[in-house]
This record gives structure tokens, sequence and C-alpha cells, in this order.
């Protein structure tokens, strides 16, 4: 795995937050890769919401603190049947509608994939993280993570690294080359002619 | 007609090779075109059995039951969890008829459960398999491989959880019964190749135990397989990644000519049959030819040896017809002309009658200097009147057959007969210098035969005759006199007259004399005779007296 870690000059400030760019090997800006310095400061459990509507996740990347509880609302009109094989959290929360999904508290650190048993396309990623160090990049491919000297030797994960994670070190320009892989298309049938 | 036979057999002959080669030709196009239909109907259907595995690899490949089994797997890694996942897999061929083998292999590649036979334990799934897979945005690869001793076709997908956490395979069998399949489709024989080695084929190329000789891809070559030669053309399958395996589809030349071989064998047949007529023809048509011709030639050699009888067949309107009729014509002209010459010969002396031949019968004559005999029977006409004419003609026939004998033994010539008295040359036609001697000779011969012929008599009862000769020399006119429509060859002069005076002189009792030459004829005598002197006559009819001479009968 190939990778560039480059410092943005403008930002490496005495704040010290380390602010990055993630491109992917064609230099297109990479949305929804999560980006951490492993076990730094205290982490807060806290709680998040995955919903499902329009038989999507939203969001499809949640990133949250050790010990956080997440609520899987279901605001479609179907029933849902959501699961998670991932060795970190497995679990089964079969048909459903509304609020009557049980939240999950995610206790260990890992990634966890999330599908519906009922609607193959779907799927949603947990990134459990035992630092307070870490940030997701929007749809310009740009993430700051407070608190970080630049330098630093960071953690990537993005759903097209296809369940890698990569360590990565930031070059002089703040950018970091993400080599990524397609994945089956996320979309349902009636969007798109989704193989899977 | 050997010519127009052989002429005919090279006709035949080369429309049967023409026939042959475009035969061949026509085979081969044909099946370059059956091939590339067959292609196009292989890929057909191959395309429909791969969508049945897909279809299947889809509904495997998000199976919440199988992603549970799988799960279960990785927790524990327990004997009875990979039994059931094995247990699962076979549940899951059962339902997708068209399946060999379900396989389950992780991530890495590492087998984790499968229905394989358990000859294939060691299997290992070729990497280039799993990394097209990865590589494709539809995490799917399909390929040809060997597993165990099999072909096979596998899909490969991914277990989908809603992650790829594992690689599903699935296998189709590319066998015997598969070949057999596709052979019914195409009616073409089928062979599956890998390394130049067959691995599956229909039962027309196993029998031959074959191993391919290379076959570049898309090209249609000649094959031999054992003795027989094949048409075939390689092709690969769709979407293998592996490209180690061909189809290859082939046809029989043997059984694409069987049709042109029949119509050859017919061909040949007719072609003999049309030899044989033509030649049972030429042989008929030859003989009709030949067969007058020879008939022909022999009648000709017949003619040659003076048989004139002979006749040729002369029916019909053709060439050799009319010859054989003209042949004929001129057999009975010859036939007539021999018949005449006879005829002619007994009217006539034959010498008279040849000299008539030769001379055309023209009327003419020369001067020649000839000796003339005159006979005459004494007292036969008062003799004649006492028998029937029949009896009559047998006596003188009898008595002229004799004398006329002893005359042509002397090379004598019977001019007529006139009633019982005949007159006959010597010297003419045929020229004899001896002809005074010849006729004294022919006269003593004639009185000879005459004495034998009175002793028959004798003994018949009847009584003798006696005949009186006179003979004379002289110049004679001898040729055809008469007119032009009818004439005879005869000589006239005074020695003919004279000689028919002193024939009448043998009457005479006085002279007592049998035979009577004249003086002219005495002075022409080579030889000697016994001549008795009658001394100096007045003969009738002459004014002059001549001596005459007697020739003395018993002095020969």
């Amino acid at each position: 795995m190939r990778f560039l870690i480059l410092f943005f000059p403008l930002l490496a400030t005495a704040t010290a937050d380390l602010s990055l760019k993630i491109e992917d090997q064609n230099g297109k800006p990479v949305e929804d890769a999560v980006i951490w310095v492993p076990k730094i400061g205290k982490p807060t459990p806290t709680t998040a919401t995955i919903c499902q509507k329009q038989r999507q996740f939203s969001p499809m990347v949640t990133v949250i603190p050790v010990g956080t509880l997440v609520r899987f609302p279901n605001r479609d009109t179907v029933q849902h049947h959501i699961y998670s094989f991932s060795p970190v959290k497995s679990f089964d929360i079969p048909l459903y509608s509304g609020e009557s999904a049980p939240p999950i508290t995610f206790d260990l650190p890992g990634v966890i994939t999330i599908g519906c048993n009922i609607h193959d396309w779907m799927s949603a990623y947990i990134i459990v993280l035992d630092t307070t160090a870490f940030a997701q990049t929007k749809a310009d491919g740009v993430a700051i993570i407070r608190g970080v000297q630049p330098g630093v030797t960071v953690q990537v994960w993005h759903p097209q690294l296809r369940g890698k994670i990569v360590e990565a070190k930031a070059g002089v320009d703040g950018k970091i080359e993400l080599s990524l892989r397609p994945i089956p298309r996320r979309n349902p049938p009636d969007d798109s002619k989704s193989s899977y | 007609m050997g010519a127009i036979f052989l002429l005919l057999l090279a006709a035949q002959g080369s429309a049967y090779f023409l026939i042959s080669a475009a035969a061949g030709k026509s085979a081969q196009q044909q099946v370059e075109a059956k091939i590339s239909e067959a292609i196009g109907t292989f890929q057909k259907q191959f395309q429909l059995r791969l969508s049945e595995l897909r279809l299947a690899t889809k509904l495997l490949s998000k199976d919440y039951v199988f992603a549970n089994a799988f799960a279960s797997l990785q927790n524990s890694k327990s004997n009875n969890a990979r039994e059931t996942l094995r247990s699962l897999l076979q549940n899951y061929q059962g339902r997708i008829g068209s399946a060999s083998f379900l396989l389950l292999v992780s991530l890495e590649g590492e087998k984790l459960a499968d229905t394989l036979p358990s000859d294939s334990a060691g299997f290992i799934l070729d990497p280039r398999l799993l990394h097209a897979a990865e590589e494709s945005p539809n995490l799917e690869s399909t390929g040809v491989i060997k597993v165990g001793e099999t072909l096979q076709y596998v899909v490969i997908c991914p277990l989908l959880m809603p992650d790829p956490r594992a690689w599903i395979v699935i296998g189709f069998q590319l066998d015997n019964s598969f070949a057999e399949e596709l052979k019914q489709l195409t009616h073409l024989d089928i062979a599956f190749v890998q390394k130049e080695r067959i691995a599956a084929s229909t039962a027309a190329l196993a029998s031959k135990g074959w191993f391919t000789e290379s076959l570049a891809q898309q090209q249609l070559q000649n094959v031999f397989i054992g003795e027989s030669l094949f048409l075939g053309r390689a092709t690969a399958f769709p979407g293998d990644v592996i490209r180690a395996t061909e189809i290859v589809m082939l046809r029989s030349m043997e059984e694409e000519l069987a049709p042109f071989r029949d119509l050859k064998k017919q061909f040949l047949w007719v072609s003999l049959a049309a030899l044989g007529v033509s030649l049972f023809c030429a042989v008929l048509l030859a003989r009709q030819v030949t067969s007058p011709v020879e008939k022909m030639t022999r009648g000709v050699e017949r003619i040659e040896q003076g048989d004139y009888q002979i006749r040729v067949p002369a029916e019909g309107q053709d060439e050799l017809s009319r010859l054989g009729a003209s042949f004929n014509r001129m057999a009975e002209g010859l036939d007539e002309r021999d018949r005449v010459r006879a005829l002619l010969g007994k009217t006539v002396s034959p010498e008279i009658a040849r000299e008539l031949l030769n001379s055309g019968l023209e009327l003419g004559g020369e001067v020649r200097e000839a000796t003339i005999l005159f006979s005459d029977l004494r007292g036969f006409t008062a003799y004649s009147e006492s028998q029937t004419p029949e009896e009559l003609v047998a006596q003188l026939n009898e008595y002229f057959t004799e004398i006329g004998a002893a005359v042509e033994r002397e090379g004598g010539v019977i001019d007529k007969f006139i009633g019982d008295a005949i007159m006959a040359i010597f010297g003419a036609p045929t020229v004899a210098s001896d002809h005074a001697d010849r006729a004294l000779k022919a006269s003593l011969g004639i009185i000879n035969a005459e004495d034998r012929l009175n002793q028959k008599r004798a003994e018949r009862g009847q009584p003798p005759l006696r005949t009186g000769i006179g003979i004379s020399t002289g110049s004679v006119v001898a040729g055809a006199i008469g007119s032009p429509s009818r004439c005879n060859y005869t000589v006239i002069g005074n020695a003919v007259n004279l000689a028919s005076r002193i024939e009448a002189l043998t009457k005479e009792k006085a002279f007592d004399a049998r035979i009577i030459c004249s003086e002219s004829t005495r002075l022409c005598l080579r030889e000697t005779y016994s001549l008795r002197d009658l001394g100096e006559i007045v003969v009738r009819g002459k004014e002059l007296p001549m001596r005459l001479w007697s020739l003395e009968v018993n002095s020969y």
C-alpha cells in the first residue's frame, strides 16, 4: 500500500492540529475516510444513531469512541433485519419497525460492518476507536485531527480499502494517497443495476 | 471404335475427378460454416449455463444462513461448525442442478469447506482466479481449472456479510457427457483440450485415444485423429481467466464426405454402365460393319477361285448393303459370262469360243494357211429312216463324241456339225504349222474310233457305221462371219469346198478309199504316211483335174 503524508504549511501551527487531505490513486478527494492516531487521550462514551431511511443506512460511516451506545431507528415503512458478523461485535436484530430495536453498546475497538438481511445492498460501518484523536473526511477529502502534532503516523480506514486498516504518514503538503479498489455497488435495485 | 471408347473413358474419368475435387472443396466450406455456426451455438448455450451458475452464486453470496454458518465456523473453528458448513454446501449443490461441486475458501485462498470428492483433498484453487475476482468490480471471476482428474468451469463470487468474507466457488464439470450434449446441438465432435491433451470429448474422439496437435485458435485446421481426418477449430471458453483450456470442435471429413462418396459410387456405377453399354454398342456396330466386309472378302476370294455362285447379304439401305448388292450383281455378271463361255464352248469348240471372246465378236477375218477336214457317214441317211428321232440323236451323239474327241486330240477345231457330217479346221483359229499332219492323224483317229464304236454297236446289234473323210489344204479366210447381231467363227475358201468335194469321192467304189486328201495337203506333210496315189481327177465344180491321195488306214 503506497501512501504519502504531507503537511499543510499554513495549518501546521502552534495549535498543533493535524490537517490532512486524503486522495485516491487518481487524485480525487476521498469522502468517508476515517483517520486516527491510536491510544491518545481517554475516549468518552457517548451515543450515536444509525437510522434506516429509504432502505439505506444513514450515515454509512459512523466513528465512535469505545463504549458508545448506538441506536438503530427504522424510519422506513418496511421492516429491516440488521446484523453484524464482525468478530468485534456481532449482533442480529430480526425484523423490526420504528424504535423497537434495542440500542447496542460497542465496548471494543474495531470495525463493524452492518448489513440488512432483507436488503442486500444496505450496509453501514461503525469504527469504534480507543482514542480521542480521530477525524472523518468530508466530500472534499479533508480531515483535521485536533491536538496532534504533524508528522505522526496515522491509521486510515475506508470501505474501499476492503476491510484493511492502513498506517500512513502525511507528506509536506498534508496529503495522503489511498489506493482504493472498487466494491460492489450499494444502491437499491431501483436506483441502479446493483449486483449484490 | 477404340478411340471413341477411350474418349468416353477420358470424359467420364475427368468428370469423376472434377466431382471429387468439387465435393472435397464444398465439404470443407460446409464444415467451415458448420463450425462457425457451432461456435455461436456453443457460446449461446454456454452463456445460458453460465447465467444459471451466476444466479446461483448471487443467491448464495447473500445467503444469511450461509453467512451464519460461516460466522459460526469463524467463531468456533469446531469440526461441528465445519461439517455443518459442508452439509450446507451439499444442500445448496442439490438446489443448483448443474453444479458439480461447491467450495468455500477464505479471502486468502485457504479451503474452508467443500463438496469435492475425497480424491481432491489437496486441491488448491488457482490464485489467478481469486486475483481476477478481487480485481473485478463485482468481485467475480470465471475460469477453467483441473480438479482432480476432471476439468471444471468455475464461477467465483464473494460471500457477502455484507462485506466479502470468503470466496464461494461453484464448479461445472466439462466432461464427456457435456461434450455429447454439445454434439447434440452442434452436430460436431467436441473435445476439451488442456495442454494439448484431451481431458474430455465426445465418444467418437475418445475411442481414438487422441492427443491433439497444437491448434491455433479461431483457425480451421486439418487434424488427424488416429487414421481419420478431421477439420477442427479451437476456441476459448467464455470468461476463462486461466486460458489453459480450449474447446475444439471437429467434424469428421469421412462423415462429411459420406453423401459425396455415395454420389461418387453411383456416378462410378453409371459411368461403368455407360462404358459397358457403349462398348457393347461399339462391338455390335463393328460387327455390323466388319461382318459384311468379311463376307465380302470371302466372296471376293471365292470369285478369285472361280466360284461365281457366291452371294453376300445385301438387305438394307446402308452403304455396305449397296456394296453387297453391287458385289452380287458383279458375281451374277461373272457367273453369266462363265455360263455363256461354257455354252459357247459347247456350241462351238473351246478354241473358237476363246477366239470369239477375245476378238470381241467383231466381224472380219484374216487369211490363214489351214487344212480342212470333212467327214460323213456313209448310208446313214437310209439307216436313219428306220430309227426313231431319239434313237437317231443318241446314236449320232455317241458317234460325234467319239470322232469329236479324235479331232480335238490333234488340235483340230470342229467348225460345224452338218447332219451326220462334220467340218473340222486345223491351223485356225490357233496357228499350227503342222496342220496337214494333224488333219491326217485326226482322220486316222476318227477311223480308229469308229472301229471301236462299231464293235460296241455290233454288241448292241446295231449295224456298223462307215465314215468317209476328205482333207484339203490351202489359204482360207478365218474369222467371225455373219451379221453384226449374229455371226459365226468359220473359215471360207477353196480348200473348204475342195475338202467337201473330196469327201464325196470316198463313196466311189473305184477308189476304195476311206480317207482322201488333196495334193496340196500332201505337199504340206512333214511326216510320212501311207498314201496311195489316186491319180489326176477332175473334182466336181473344178475345171482342172487334180491329183488326189488315199490315206491307207491300215498303214497307220
